[in-house]
C-alpha cells in the first residue's frame, strides 16, 4: 500500500516514462485508486512481454523492403519514439484488462515450511497427492492463521529432520510465525487432507486431519494450544487411507458431524512401481481397490460414532479425493459432493435426518459432458451466476477439461464448461486445489486453479507437460464468461511448481482475497491480493448459538440494490483444504447493503439491514449483528 | 589420559591394573554400559518399530533396496534402447530416401509416439516441405496442439489437411471439437454437418452434434442427434448418457431414465474393459510393440519404393520383436504368397493364429495357402479349426466343401457343409458350390435345382450359367 513517489532527480528513461505515464493515466482514470509499486513492476513486466511478443509477431510481417527502408532512414531519436509510441500503446491494453494483481510475498513471510512427499523413489500413490491445508483463526485474534500439512517419509526414504504439520500465526504486516510446538499441533503422520471447525462448541477451531494411517483430532483449548483428543473422541482406529474431510451437521441437532472421504485400499506389498517408457511412474488408482468413506456423528459429548452404514454412504466405494458439504437443492440441510478420481463424482443429498441417497448420476454431476469420468482432485462450490443456486466446480487430470456444473435449480446440472469457458488453460494440466470466488470484488465469483503435473517423472517420458506448471486465474465477466487473466494478473500467478491443496481468505484483512497454496516437495506460496479497483465488499463471520457455533452450513444471502449474492458456511473444501469459515462477498460498486439474511442451519432466520460495506461483521443466531 | 595410567601403574606397580581400583571402577562401569546398551538396543527397537508402524510396513534392507534401484535402471535402459532403436530405423531411412516425405514422415510419427513432440512436429514440417500433401501429418500435429490446449493451432492444421485432402475422415469432427473448446459452439455445428456429409461412419458426428445443440439448448434438436447416433452404433455410452441429459431438460424422466440405464450398463463394461487393460500393461511389452511396428512401418515404405528383400528384412524384425503384431505377419505372408512361397506364407499365418487363437481369419488363410499347395490334410485342418472357433462362419464352411470337392474326397460331408453352407449364407457361390457337389455325388435333380437357383440369384454370372448348363444336360441324359 506503499504509495508511489517519483524522484525529481531520475534521469530521463524509458522506465522513468513509463512510470510517469502510467502514474498519471491511473490518477487521471481513478481518483479513487492508490497506486503501488506492486502496480507498476506488474505493468512493466506485462509490457516487456507483449512488447517482445509484439516485435517478434509483426516485424517479421512488416520488413517489407519499404519499410525496411524506411527503418534504416530513422534516426536514433526516431527510432525511440517509435518505442515509447509503441509502449504506451502495448502498455495500455494488458493493465486494462489485468484488473487483479497477486504479489507472491512468500519469501518475506517467515514462512519456513517445506512440503514433504515421504517419497524414496518408489513412487508410492500417496506422495503425489498429498496435501492440503487450512486457512483459519485458531486464536480469535481476527486475523487468519495458516495450518500446512505434511507427509511422512515412506518405506526406504530416509530424512535428516521428521517433517510435521506446522501452525503459522498470523502476526499482522504479512508476517508470520511457527507456533507449531507451543500449539502442540506438530502431528508427524502422514497428512492428506484438513478440515477445521469447533465441534465441541466451545468457541475456537479445532482440527482435524486425514492421514495414510490413523487420522488426528485436535482439540483447541482456547488459549493458543491444542490437545490431540483422536481416541478420546473414538476416531483414528479406523487405519485407513483418507483424503479430502469436511464437518457438516449432517442431522441438524446442532453439533458438526464429519465427513471422511477415502481414496483407495492401499498394501505395500501388492502393488510395486509402474514404468512408462522404462521411466518409473505413480500407478492409476484404478489398479487398487476403491474404499467406502466414512461419516462420523457428533454424539455431542465431545465423541463421535461412525454411521457410515446406517447413513447410506458405505454402500458406495469410490476413489475418494476433496469433497465440500453443501445445500446445492437449497432444501435447508447439508448435502455432500466427494470428487473421486478416475470414476464417477457422489452427489450424496441429505433427506433432512442425516440419511443419504447418492444422487450424483441423475443430477448430471457424477460425470462431465460427454458422460465421461474425470480423475477429479478437488471441489468447490459457489453461485458463479448469481442465481441463488450454488454451482460446483471440479478440478481433474491432464486432457481433461476442469470442470463447471452449473446447477439449474430442478435438482440437476448442467455442464457448462465449454459455454463459460470455465476450462480454459486446465486441458494440458493436472488441475488441483481450487476456488469459485470473487478476487477482483465486482459482485461476480472468479475462478482460481492451483496446477502441477501428477508424475514427478513426466518431463523424462514426455515433453507434452512439465511437473512444475501455472495456476491459473479465470475472470468471471459477468455475462456467464470466464476470461484466462493467469498472465496479466502479477508475478504471483507466473510461478510454476507443482501445486496441490490451496485455500482463500483475507489474510491482511484488507477486503480482499488472498491465496496460500501447498505446492509438493517445495515451500508453500503466499499471494497478496493487491487488487485495487475501488470496489466495495463486506466479510461475515457468523456464530451460532443454537445451531453450530461456526455457522458451518448456514446459508447468507447478501442483497445489494439489484445485486443478490449468496454462500454458505463450509467447514473442509478444495482440494483437501480448509478456507473461507468467515465468507467474502464482493460488492462491486455498491458501497451500502440493503440486507444480509442469515438461514441458520436447522435453526431460524437473522436478517440485519442498511449496512455499510468494506467491512467484516460478525452476526449472533438470534441476535443479529454483534457490536464491534 | 595416558598420564594417569602411568601414574596409576607408578602408584600400584606390583597388582595388576584391573585388580583393586580399576576393578572397582570397572565394577561402576560395567552396569552402566550394560544398561546403556540396552537402553540403545531399546531405543533402536522402538524406533525400528514407529517407522515401521508408520509406514504400515517393514522397512526393505539394503540389499533389497539395491536390487530394486538394480531393476529400475536395467527397466529404464532397455526402454531406452528399444525408444533409441525405433528413432534409428526411422532415421536410416531418412537418410536412405532424402528425396522422399513418407521416411520423414515415419520420424515424425516415431517421435510422436514417444511424446517428443516437438521433435514430432520439427520433422513432420520438414517432411511436409517435400511433400505437402499429407493430411495425416497435419492431423497428427493438429492432436499435438490440442492436447497441448492451443485450439488456434490446432484448427489450422486441420484445415490444411482438409486443403490437401477435402474428405479427410474426422479432420471435421476435430476441428468442431476444438471450436467448442474455444466457447464457438455454432461454428462447431457447422464442421459437424459438414462431416455428417462425408463421414461413413456418422455416429460420432451425430453425437456431437447432439453435445453442440445440447450447449445450445436447442434440446429437440440435439435428442434427434443423440438418438440419431445411438441408432448408428448401438453400442455408444456418450450418446446414451448425452441423449438422457436432453431428455430429462425436455421433462421427458422415465425416456431420461431409460437411457441412462443402458448408459449405465454399456459404461459397466467399459470400465472394467479399462481397469483390465491397465491391470496388464506391461511397459517392456509395450516398447518392445512400438519398435516392432517401426520396423513394419520401414518395411511398408521399403516395400512401396519397390524394395522387397529389406522390406522382408525389416517385416522380420518386426515380427521377432512382437509375436502378436499381425501385421508384419501378414505383409510378409503378403510378400511370399506372391513369391510363391505358399508354405512360408502359411507359417506366418499360423503365427498369427498363435497370437489370436480364437480369431477365424488367420486359420481361414492357413487352409488356403495349403489348400492352393496341394496340402490337403493340414488344409482341411485349418478349416476345421475355423469351423470349431466358429460355427456360424460361413467361409469355413464353403472352403473346407470346396477343398473335399476339388479334392474329390468326402464327398458326402462336402455335401452336408454345403447344404450347412446355403443355410447361413444363400448366396448365388454357395448354391453354385452345392450344386457342383450334388453333381459329384449324382443326386442331378437337387443339383439342377441348387444350380439353377445360383443362376437366378446371379443371371449374369457366366460360370454359374455353364455349370447349369452341364449339370442340366447331365440330368437330361
Amino acid at each position: 500500500m506503499r504509495p508511489f513517489v517519483p524522484s525529481m532527480n531520475s534521469k530521463p528513461s524509458v522506465r522513468g516514462f513509463v512510470c510517469w505515464w502510467r502514474m498519471k493515466r491511473v490518477r487521471f482514470s481513478m481518483a479513487d485508486c492508490r497506486f503501488r509499486i506492486a502496480d507498476l513492476y506488474d505493468s512493466l513486466f506485462a509490457l516487456f512481454a507483449s512488447l517482445r511478443e509484439f516485435f517478434l509477431l509483426f516485424l517479421p510481417l512488416a520488413k517489407t523492403p519499404r519499410t525496411s527502408r524506411a527503418f534504416d532512414r530513422m534516426n536514433r531519436m526516431d527510432r525511440m519514439i517509435l518505442f515509447i509510441l509503441l509502449s504506451c500503446l502495448l502498455l495500455l491494453s494488458p493493465s486494462l484488462s489485468a484488473q487483479v494483481i497477486f504479489k507472491d510475498v512468500t519469501a518475506d513471510t517467515g514462512i519456513t515450511f517445506r512440503h514433504t512427499d515421504g517419497s524414496s523413489g518408489r513412487h508410492y500413490i500417496m506422495e503425489t497427492v498429498t496435501a492440503g491445508l487450512a486457512l483459519f483463526d485458531y486464536d480469535n485474534d481476527g486475523d487468519i492463521d495458516i495450518y500446512f500439512i505434511n507427509g511422512s517419509p515412506l518405506p526406504v526414504a530416509s530424512v535428516e529432520v521428521s517433517p510435521r504439520n506446522e501452525l503459522y500465526r498470523n502476526d499482522g504486516g504479512w508476517k508470520f510465525s511457527n507456533v507449531t510446538e507451543q500449539a502442540g499441533v506438530g502431528d508427524t503422520g502422514f497428512g492428506l487432507g484438513v478440515a477445521a471447525a469447533d465441534y465441541d462448541n466451545d468457541g475456537d477451531a479445532d482440527l482435524f486431519m486425514n492421514n495414510y494411517g490413523p487420522d488426528v483430532l485436535y482439540r483447541n483449548n482456547g488459549d493458543g494450544t491444542f490437545t490431540d483428543v483422536t481416541k478420546d473422541a473414538g476416531l483414528g482406529g479406523d487405519k485407513h487411507f483418507a483424503a479430502g474431510a469436511a464437518f457438516l451437521d449432517c442431522d441438524k441437532d446442532g453439533d458438526l458431524d464429519l465427513y471422511v472421504s477415502n481414496y483407495l485400499e492401499f498394501t505395500y506389498d501388492l502393488y510395486g512401481p509402474r514404468y512408462m517408457r522404462g521411466v518409473p511412474v505413480y500407478r492409476d488408482p484404478r489398479q487398487y481397490p476403491a474404499a467406502p468413506d466414512f461419516l462420523y456423528r457428533n454424539n455431542g459429548d465431545g465423541t463421535f460414532t461412525n454411521i457410515s452404514e446406517e447413513s447410506g454412504i458405505a454402500q458406495h466405494r469410490g476413489w475418494g479425493m476433496g469433497m465440500v458439504c453443501a445445500d446445492y437443492d437449497n432444501d435447508g440441510d447439508t448435502d455432500i459432493f466427494v470428487a473421486n478420481d478416475e470414476s464417477a463424482n457422489f452427489l450424496f443429498q441429505n433427506d433432512g435426518a442425516g440419511k443419504f441417497e447418492e444422487v450424483g448420476l441423475i443430477a448430471g454431476i457424477a460425470y462431465d459432458l460427454h458422460g465421461d469420468e474425470h480423475g477429479s482432485m478437488g471441489v468447490d462450490c459457489g453461485d458463479y451466476d448469481n442465481d441463488g443456486w450454488l454451482d460446483f466446480f471440479v478440478t481433474s487430470y491432464q486432457s481433461q477439461l476442469a470442470t463447471l456444473y452449473r446447477n439449474l435449480g430442478d435438482g440437476t446440472f448442467q455442464d457448462v464448461t465449454l459455454l463459460t469457458g470455465a476450462g480454459t488453460g486446465t486441458f494440458s494440466k493436472v488441475t488441483w486445489g481450487n476456488t469459485i470466488a470473487d478476487f477482483d470484488n465486482d459482485g461476480d465469483r472468479d475462478i482460481f486453479i492451483a496446477c502441477g503435473h501428477l508424475q514427478d517423472n513426466i518431463e523424462k517420458y514426455s515433453d507434452s507437460s512439465t511437473y512444475f506448471q501455472q495456476n491459473i486465474l479465470l475472470l468471471n465477466d459477468g455475462k456467464g464468461k470466464f476470461l484466462d487473466a493467469s498472465n496479466t494478473s502479477g508475478d504471483g500467478l507466473l510461478v510454476k511448481l507443482g501445486s496441490r491443496g490451496a485455500a482463500f481468505d483475507d489474510l491482511d484483512n484488507d477486503g480482499d482475497l488472498d491465496a496460500v497454496i501447498v505446492n509438493s516437495r517445495e515451500k508453500p506460496t503466499v499471494l497478496r491480493n493487491d487488487t485495487s479497483n475501488g470496489n466495495h465488499w463486506i466479510q461475515v463471520r457468523l456464530q451460532g448459538v443454537k445451531t453450530n457455533r461456526d455457522g458451518v452450513g448456514a446459508r447468507v444471502t447478501v442483497v445489494a440494490g439489484d445485486l443478490t449474492l449468496i454462500d454458505e458456511v463450509h467447514a473442509g473444501r478444495g482440494y483437501q483444504s480448509h478456507y473461507g469459515t468467515r465468507l467474502h462477498f464482493g460488492l462491486g460498486k455498491h458501497d451500502r447493503m440493503d440486507r444480509i439474511e442469515v438461514r441458520w442451519i436447522g435453526g431460524g432466520t437473522d436478517v440485519v439491514e442498511n449496512l455499510n460495506a468494506n467491512q467484516t461483521v460478525t452476526i449472533r443466531e438470534g441476535e443479529g449483528l454483534v457490536p464491534k | 589420559m595416558m598420564r594417569e595410567n602411568r601414574n596409576n601403574k607408578e602408584s600400584f606397580p606390583d597388582k595388576p591394573p584391573d585388580s583393586q581400583g580399576g576393578g572397582r571402577l570397572t565394577r561402576i562401569v560395567r552396569p552402566l554400559v550394560l544398561v546403556l546398551s540396552l537402553g540403545c538396543i531399546a531405543a533402536a527397537v522402538f524406533l525400528y518399530i514407529r517407522r515401521a508402524d508408520k509406514g504400515s510396513e517393514p522397512l526393505a534392507d539394503k540389499k533389497a533396496d539395491d536390487k530394486f534401484v538394480e531393476r529400475e535402471l536395467q527397466i529404464e535402459e532397455s526402454a531406452k534402447a528399444y525408444n533409441g532403436r525405433a528413432v534409428e530405423v526411422a532415421k536410416r531411412l531418412v537418410k536412405e530416401f532424402p528425396a522422399r516425405a513418407e521416411p520423414m514422415l515415419l520420424l515424425g510419427q516415431v517421435n510422436y509416439e514417444q511424446q517428443n513432440y516437438n521433435e514430432a512436429v520439427r520433422v513432420w514440417q520438414q517432411g511436409l516441405k517435400i511433400d505437402s500433401s499429407q493430411p495425416a501429418a497435419y492431423q497428427a500435429m493438429g492432436s499435438m496442439a490440442l492436447e497441448e490446449g492451443d485450439y488456434e493451432t490446432a484448427i489450422a492444421h486441420w484445415r490444411k489437411a482438409l486443403e490437401v485432402e477435402p474428405e479427410w475422415p474426422g479432420a471435421r469432427l476435430a476441428i468442431g471439437l476444438a471450436l467448442m473448446h474455444s466457447q464457438r459452439i455454432q461454428e462447431a455445428v457447422t464442421e459437424f454437418q459438414g462431416e455428417l456429409k462425408t463421414s461413413p461412419d456418422p455416429a460420432q458426428a451425430h453425437f456431437l452434434l447432439g453435445q453442440a445443440y445440447l450447449q445450445l439448448e436447442d434440446f429437440e434438436k440435439a435428442r434427434e442427434h443423440y438418438e440419431a447416433a445411438v441408432q448408428e452404433a448401438p453400442r455408444f455410452s456418450s450418446a446414451y448418457y448425452g441423449l438422457s441429459r436432453v431428455l430429462t431438460r425436455l421433462g421427458q424422466t422415465d425416456a431420461a431414465k431409460e437411457a441412462l440405464t443402458k448408459f449405465q450398463e454399456l459404461k459397466a463394461g467399459e470400465q472394467k474393459a479399462k481397469r483390465e487393460g491397465e491391470e496388464a500393461y506391461d511397459d517392456m511389452i509395450a516398447q518392445r510393440g512400438a519398435l516392432s511396428r517401426t520396423y513394419d512401418r520401414a518395411g511398408m515404405i521399403f516395400w512401396q519404393y519397390r524394395n522387397a528383400a529389406r522390406a522382408t528384412d525389416h517385416f522380420r524384425v518386426a515380427a521377432r520383436l512382437d509375436p502378436k503384431n499381425a501385421l508384419s505377419r501378414l505383409h510378409l505372408a503378403n510378400l511370399y504368397e506372391r513369391q510363391g512361397d505358399l508354405e512360408g506364407a502359411a507359417r506366418m499365418y499360423e503365427e498369427i493364429a498363435l497370437a489370436y487363437p480364437q480369431d477365424v481369419r488367420p486359420y481361414l488363410s492357413i487352409g488356403s495357402m495349403y489348400a492352393r499347395a496341394a496340402r490337403i490334410v493340414q488344409a482341411e485342418k485349418a478349416f476345421q479349426r475355423a469351423n470349431q472357433i466358429d460355427p456360424q462362419h460361413p467361409v469355413a464352411y464353403y472352403e473346407l466343401a470346396r477343398l473335399y470337392m476339388l479334392a474329390g474326397t468326402k464327398l458326402d460331408v462336402a455335401e452336408a457343409l454345403a447344404e450347412k453352407l446355403v443355410e447361413l449364407a444363400p448366396i448365388a457361390g454357395n448354391y453354385d458350390l452345392l450344386g457342383w457337389i450334388y453333381h459329384l455325388n449324382g443326386k442331378s435333380a437337387q443339383a439342377e435345382a441348387a444350380a439353377s437357383k445360383a443362376v437366378e440369384l446371379q443371371p449374369d454370372n457366366q460360370i454359374y450359367r455353364n455349370h447349369y448348363e452341364t449339370i442340366r444336360a447331365k440330368h437330361e441324359q
